[in-house]
């Protein structure tokens, strides 16, 4: 593929909103300089191995959670195991909450319905047969629930004019495109179908499993692997209390409080979490493998020295895609704006943007990539607040985040970066130890001592 | 209304803004996050008008969408407001206004962040477009705190603290100067800070300072202090200062004091894009004033009052205000005031 070799080109082929393909020729595999263990490679060889030891444990699934920093390449890790996992024989149903849930308002039962939607579309299209029996089973009352009506006939014409769904799709096909629209648009009926869920939570389980289970047979015969499931975004879950159960919040009442349905389906599952709830120890009960973190790519070593193997992995991510030569006046400024980032691959990225938008010659000068650092600098002094600043020296000297609700947010928003080699730790964001304010308090503090 | 380049004080900042985000424009070819920060209305305009200029030489035109009202769906309501016929297959940047509607409005605020963080997917799948959301300063915090999500997909954040010439002209005669145009350090707050607590201390150990004398002395540092924050960019600070500097001029009966703490709350609420909070202030303000017969305080309100309604593009309420104003400068027998303020109401008779 050819690389960019002018500013608008490099603007354009850097964007970090557009993730790669899997397979794309300009990946760059950071899993090394992440400090942590190769996710994909190890999640992929977790499922092998319980598929091999199947026999001799018995019926066993994997069952994953994934965090990390927001904009960190968690989605393309994802679809690279997807990829993987296919070109070893599974069926991998990949769907994104964004985009299939209303993630401002979702419980378990939600995914767990989502999932019926999606493996049903997927397996069809992987020439699978899902058991009608089983999803009439699953749809029928669902489908009293969202029109109101007993008869079949009045069913399906109500779904269609209500819900604009198909006229031509089948039944079950017809219901869960109108669950898929209600629990996108919030409709009025979700609450009933998650009251009626609640009330048939055994019978619904079972129903998933025996229509899972079907597949899998099917997979069997057919010589292919098992089914996989992953589900994204989960961790964009809006964080608020819940008003009838104020200890818990919309985050712990789908991992902790109704984990085990999440786990119910007989089949592989991976789902990415908030990572608010890394501190959150019930998860464990839960989930009992420890959650697969992807950390932010390593710059510096916990004692500050530049780590120059992620600098370098880093740049090559730019290299990939555009020609640094013709785009910067001077090498060593890509290196510095990923030093800048912190490792943080979308502030990375955007750096770049920034320094191609601000560059007034044909190429990235020294001038530009500073005009870029700053105004990345003023959009991080924003975001930090007055009572943040104790916090963040503490983090800045102590190069750990403390497991406490009240520095959650810090991560949130990116104000603190947190990395992985032969332990956790974490520092703050370079933009901000680079704002006015946090040096300020950084001094003050130095000359209390 | 039209604002020329010339009658706008582009700082340096703006005019760098102003080049990159043409630039982006003419680079992008897809969907593209653009957020441009200006705390005038009309400077939003007028800075639309600019760059759809610069870009007519290349080729681009821009589509103008301005959310008017305060909506729970805003991008629903952007889509809307797009000409269907022209949804997909134009690709012009879309230019949105309006969006300091639903997020002052408590009742909409939490509802349409949630939407603009967790449904950012569909602004991509609707727009296949550069879009540039104009905000007021104060919703960025806004947006980069609640809706944490959306703001991570922003590919440029353009802030142009741009000034009308002749506002700045008339802030200067009235001596009610932008306060957050300061911009002075923490550590210059807290020097003067010092000073003016010194100052009190030394006041204090004089002895025979009889009760009123100290609320009065309180009032007055409180105040300082006030103007000292906001000039410092701390609003929430400057505003609980000045708010008690109220309280101790309100006990002192101080008429004057309290009014000139109602003019820099009103002052500060403008800077920070609070326009209805701006004007409930310099009413009250305005109103003490007159009730002093305090001419030269009368303008001034009325000046900022005329710039609140002018920053919320209601040219008529700007234009009645500056007719006051003007009688006001010829009765202070004001050449200078005079002029300005006809040259802004012929600024404002333009259609």
């Amino acid at each position: 593929m050819e690389k960019a070799n002018t500013l608008s080109r490099a603007w354009a082929v850097l964007d970090p909103e557009v993730p790669l393909p899997s397979g794309d020729e300009r990946y760059v595999d950071l899993s090394a300089v992440r400090g942590g263990e190769a996710v994909v490679e190890e999640i992929a060889r977790r499922i092998r191995w319980t598929d091999e030891t199947l026999d001799l444990t018995g019926k066993n699934f994997v069952n994953l959670l994934v965090t990390g920093h927001r904009g960190n390449g968690k989605s393309t890790e994802l679809l690279r195991l997807k990829q993987v996992l296919e070109e070893d024989g599974y069926l991998v149903v990949y769907f994104v909450g964004e985009v299939e849930l209303n993630l401002g308002d979702v419980e378990w039962s939600d995914i767990l319905l989502t999932m019926v939607s999606q493996v049903v579309e997927q397996a069809k299209k992987a020439d699978l047969r899902p058991d009608e029996e089983t999803l009439e089973r699953i749809v029928g009352w669902l489908a009293q629930e969202l029109v109101k009506k007993e008869v079949r006939r009045e069913q399906e014409i109500e779904l269609v004019g209500q819900f604009g769904v198909d006229a031509s799709l089948p039944f079950f096909a017809k219901v869960l495109a109108a669950i898929k629209g209600a629990f996108r648009t919030g409709a009025v009926q979700v609450r009933e179908i998650r009251r009626e869920v609640e009330r048939r939570a055994s019978g619904l389980l079972k129903d998933i499993n025996d229509l899972i289970d079907d597949l899998q047979r099917q997979l069997e015969t057919s010589g292919r692997k098992g089914l996989v499931i992953i589900v994204d975004d989960l961790e964009k879950i809006v964080l608020r209390s819940l008003a009838d159960s104020p200890r818990l919040t919309t985050h712990s009442a789908i991992f902790v409080e109704h984990g085990e349905h999440l786990k119910t389906p007989h089949c592989h599952l991976i789902y990415t979490m908030p990572v608010s709830l890394l501190s959150e120890e019930n998860v464990g009960q839960i989930f009992p493998d420890t959650p697969f973190v992807i950390p932010v790519v390593k710059v510096r070593t916990r004692t500050g020295r530049r780590y120059a193997a992620g600098v370098r992995a880093l740049c090559q991510v730019v290299e990939r895609r555009v020609d640094t030569g013709a785009v910067f006046e001077l090498p060593k400024l890509l290196e510095e704006l990923a030093l800048t980032s912190g490792g943080h691959l979308r502030d990375f990225l955007r750096l770049v943007r920034y320094a191609s938008q601000y560059a007034t010659a044909d190429r990235i000068d020294r001038a530009a990539t500073k005009k870029a650092v700053s105004a990345m600098i003023r959009e991080y002094d924003r975001l930090v607040k007055d009572a943040d600043l104790p916090k963040l020296v503490y983090i800045a000297r102590e190069r750990r985040l403390p497991r406490d609700a009240e520095y959650a947010h810090l991560p949130y928003h990116l104000l603190v970066l947190e990395y992985r080699n032969e332990e956790a730790w974490a520092d703050v964001h370079p933009l901000v130890a680079r704002t006015a304010k946090f040096k300020e308090r950084l001094i003050n503090e130095d000359e209390k001592e | 209304m039209k604002t020329k380049r010339s009658e706008l004080i582009l700082t340096p900042e703006a005019e760098e803004a102003l080049d990159a985000l043409w630039r982006v424009l003419c680079w992008s070819t897809g969907h593209t996050l653009l957020f441009a920060v200006a705390n005038s209305l009309p400077a939003q305009r007028s800075l639309t008008a600019l760059l759809e200029q610069e870009l007519e030489a290349e080729g681009i035109s821009i589509l103008q969408v301005t959310m008017e009202r305060a909506e729970f769906h805003p991008i629903q309501a952007i889509r809307e407001r797009c000409p269907s016929s022209v949804e997909r297959e134009d690709l012009r940047p879309c230019v949105i206004f309006g969006l300091e509607h639903t997020l002052a409005s408590s009742q909409h605020r939490e509802a349409a962040l949630s939407v603009l963080n967790l449904n950012r997917e569909q602004l991509r799948e609707y727009f296949q477009r550069p879009m540039i959301f104009w905000l007021l300063e104060y919703l960025v915090d806004l947006i980069g705190e609640r809706a944490p999500d959306f703001w991570a997909w922003r590919s440029g954040v353009y802030y142009f603290p741009v000034r009308d010439l002749l506002l700045a002209q008339l802030d200067a005669v009235l001596s009610v100067d932008s306060l957050s145009l300061k911009n002075l350090s923490e550590s210059e707050v807290q020097q003067q800070v010092n000073v003016l607590e010194r100052e009190l201390d030394e006041t204090l150990s004089k002895g025979h300072v009889v009760r009123s004398d100290f609320l009065q002395l309180q009032a007055q540092l409180q105040q300082r202090l006030g103007v000292l924050y906001l000039q410092a960019g701390n609003y929430s600070q400057g505003r609980s200062s000045l708010e008690c500097s109220l309280e101790f001029f309100r006990r002192t009966g101080d008429q004057s004091g309290l009014a000139l703490a109602y003019l820099y709350l009103g002052m500060a609420a403008r800077d920070i894009g609070e326009h209805e909070m701006a004007a409930k202030f310099l009413e009250t303000s305005g109103d003490i004033f007159q009730t002093l017969g305090d001419s030269f305080g009368m303008a001034r309100t009325l000046h900022l009052l005329a710039a609140v309604a002018y920053d919320q593009g209601d040219f008529a309420i700007a234009a009645d205000r500056y007719r006051e104003l003007c009688q006001i400068a010829r009765s202070l027998g004001d050449r200078r005031l005079v002029e300005l303020c006809e040259a802004q109401l012929n600024r404002l008779a333009v259609p």
